[in-house]
């Protein structure tokens, strides 16, 4: 993720372009001619071996992402140019996941050329979320520069506006910018907050491309530009503005102003509290992109205050709206799986996980609840592998509901346990009679009442 | 063929075993597939974990080859009066490094027979998923 800076740099400039204008310049002349497939946008056009529908798919988000980003930086249509958008990779074999390959560049964007590449090789990198996040980072290079080309000499800033504009939600017209990036976050205070690291706000920001990308520093020089920007943004610039509007002061700010800014910054950095910031946004105002993506990172972030997520998300168990409300039962029960993962819970997460498991469980066996939702919260359950004799008197329970993909993922659940070996085949679950499958049932039964006193001494309410 | 032996110069019964030897060996090396030991244990009442230990990683066609051959001769000794099959889990670990105490996975093939079938096994009628996952 990152925007090729060496082929702007003064010196190295005219031997660098002409190293790689010959070779580039071929190659983007006849992506045609190598690729299979092509999107064509109305300011970029996109190659790639996959498959026909992910190009469409991705097609159509990278419009919304050049439409969003246009109206952000109040760029005139005719400075955005015709960018072309590489998805590499070979298009994959459906049976087989390679897991193995691990890119050591994502994407990355080439000014002169107007270029942005995407390795799309390993199978996580075209999931639809990470996808959307490479495309976001690049694409926001390529407006950055457009709206103020020296940002290619000045690589903390380059980097972390791409860093804080990644995170952009959209959904059509639609865009948020909550700027908010965690892991980021997590390694810019690991770092700040190491006495042994040295560090000057002051030369941090005339760091070279060379020095910014450095081997082992890469990810925390990355880390800290995003938390230099996202300070200036929201702290230190007027948060009145528009943000179109702030990005522009940004340019504008000296590195001796910035420099000067230090103090400052590392008090924001220290007092950062991820957990409060994300319950604010999720819970506040009215529901948006922002508050369902906040629930979602409260189910997701390690490091966070467990009882503080844990009380929060319960309490948007009684949400009056839908998305609010079932985004926090997914979240509780992501927050649990990791809760038994990174330590065994304190007697008050005992406390909340007992009432939220007590509450899921009445939303599973409750037929006004719609399948479909019911289905979402066994899916997420059944993937949890390291709290699922929570829920294990529920899923026997289940083996008997009339629906029958609960009683084929129950089944699963169950079976994931691997304490008593069961029939897997969910077609057995779902197609055969009560009657063929009464034996099965019979003997998870009888499993539960042999257990039932070990097993409930197990119970975090205990 | 009589020439060819000429050609090389030896007793013909010596010359047959050294071409039937090359020829052995050529057709071998198209299939390649390696000499494993293997584990088989039982996962479930309807799906089995199949063990195969190799020397080192291979291509993805030799694991395929050889969750093939097993999950066959597993399917053939399948006692119909159980469940039917559903799920071959076959773990390929290596047995490369002697640094290493345990035996790390370098891919898995995961075997789903989707048909609900009773009773004797139609091997020209089994219909199955694979999913491969090269680690």
């Amino acid at each position: 993720m990152e925007n090729i800076h060496l082929l702007t740099s003064k010196r190295l400039r005219p031997l660098l372009t002409f190293l790689l204008a010959v070779p580039v310049a071929c190659s983007m002349a006849g992506c045609s001619l190598y690729f299979d497939h092509r999107y064509r946008g109305e300011n970029f056009v996109l190659y790639s071996d996959h498959q026909p529908d992910f190009i469409a798919r991705t097609g159509t988000e990278v419009e919304q992402i050049f439409s969003g980003y246009t109206r952000l930086f109040k760029t005139p249509g005719d400075e955005i140019g015709d960018t072309t958008i590489v998805l590499q990779g070979e298009p994959p074999d459906e049976a087989v996941v390679d897991l193995s390959y691990s890119p050591q560049l994502l994407g990355y964007y080439l000014p002169i050329f107007n270029l942005i590449s995407v390795d799309t090789t390993a199978p996580w990198t075209r999931e639809p979320e990470t996808l959307r996040q490479i495309l976001l980072h690049e694409v926001a290079h390529h407006f950055i520069i457009t709206d103020y080309p020296e940002a290619s000499d000045r690589c903390w800033l380059n980097e972390g506006l791409a860093g804080n504009l990644e995170m952009t939600l959209f959904d059509g017209e639609n865009f948020e910018y909550p700027l908010i990036n965690p892991p980021l976050l997590r390694i810019a205070r690991r770092t700040i907050s190491n006495l042994q690291y040295e560090f000057s706000l002051r030369e941090f920001v005339d760091t070279s491309w060379t020095e910014f990308h450095q081997d082992g520093k890469k990810e925390i020089h990355y880390a800290l530009a995003w938390s230099v920007i996202n300070f200036l943004l929201i702290e230190h610039l007027d948060t009145s503005l528009p943000l179109g509007h702030r990005i522009k002061q940004l340019y504008h700010l000296s590195s001796e102003r910035i420099g000067a800014l230090e103090p400052e910054w590392r008090r924001h950095l220290d007092a950062f509290d991820l957990t409060k910031t994300l319950i604010e946004l999720a819970y506040k105002g009215s529901p948006n992109l922002t508050s369902i993506w906040a629930i979602q990172q409260l189910g997701s972030n390690d490091g966070l205050d467990r009882p503080t997520v844990l009380t929060a998300l319960e309490s948007g168990f009684a949400s009056p709206d839908n998305a609010r409300r079932q985004s926090s039962y997914l979240s509780f029960l992501r927050t649990l799986g990791r809760s038994f993962r990174t330590s065994y819970p304190s007697v008050e997460e005992s406390r909340l996980i007992q009432k939220g498991v007590s509450r899921v469980q009445e939303i599973l066996e409750e037929s006004a609840i719609s399948d479909q939702f019911r289905e979402t919260l066994m899916t997420e359950i059944t993937h949890s592998v390291t709290d699922q004799w929570l829920w294990i008197p529920t899923l026997v329970d289940l083996l008997e509901s009339t629906k029958s993909n609960l009683r084929a993922m129950a089944a699963h659940g169950l079976a994931q346990t691997h304490i008593k070996p069961t029939v897997l085949n969910p077609r057995f679950w779902r197609e055969t009679s009560a009657k063929d499958r009464s034996g099965e049932v019979q003997e998870w039964k009888n499993w539960l009442n042999q257990h039932r006193p070990v097993f409930s001494s197990f119970t975090p309410a205990n | 063929m009589h020439r060819l032996l000429r050609l090389i110069r030896c007793p013909r019964s010596f010359s047959l075993t050294i071409l039937t030897w090359v020829l052995a060996a050529s057709l071998s090396s198209c299939g390649a597939i390696p000499r494993y030991e293997m584990t088989r244990s039982p996962l479930h009442k309807d799906s089995v974990l199949l063990t195969v230990f190799l020397d080192d990683k291979a291509e993805t066609e030799v694991y395929r080859g050889i969750a093939g051959r097993e999950v066959r001769k597993l399917l053939v000794d399948w006692d119909a009066h159980l469940f039917p099959l559903y799920e071959v889990r076959c773990e390929f670990l290596s047995k490369q490094s002697p640094q290493i105490k345990f035996a790390s996975i370098i891919a898995r093939i995961d075997t789903i027979f989707d048909e609900l079938r009773m009773g004797s096994v139609d091997l020209s009628n089994v219909t199955r998923q694979w999913k491969i996952y090269i680690y």
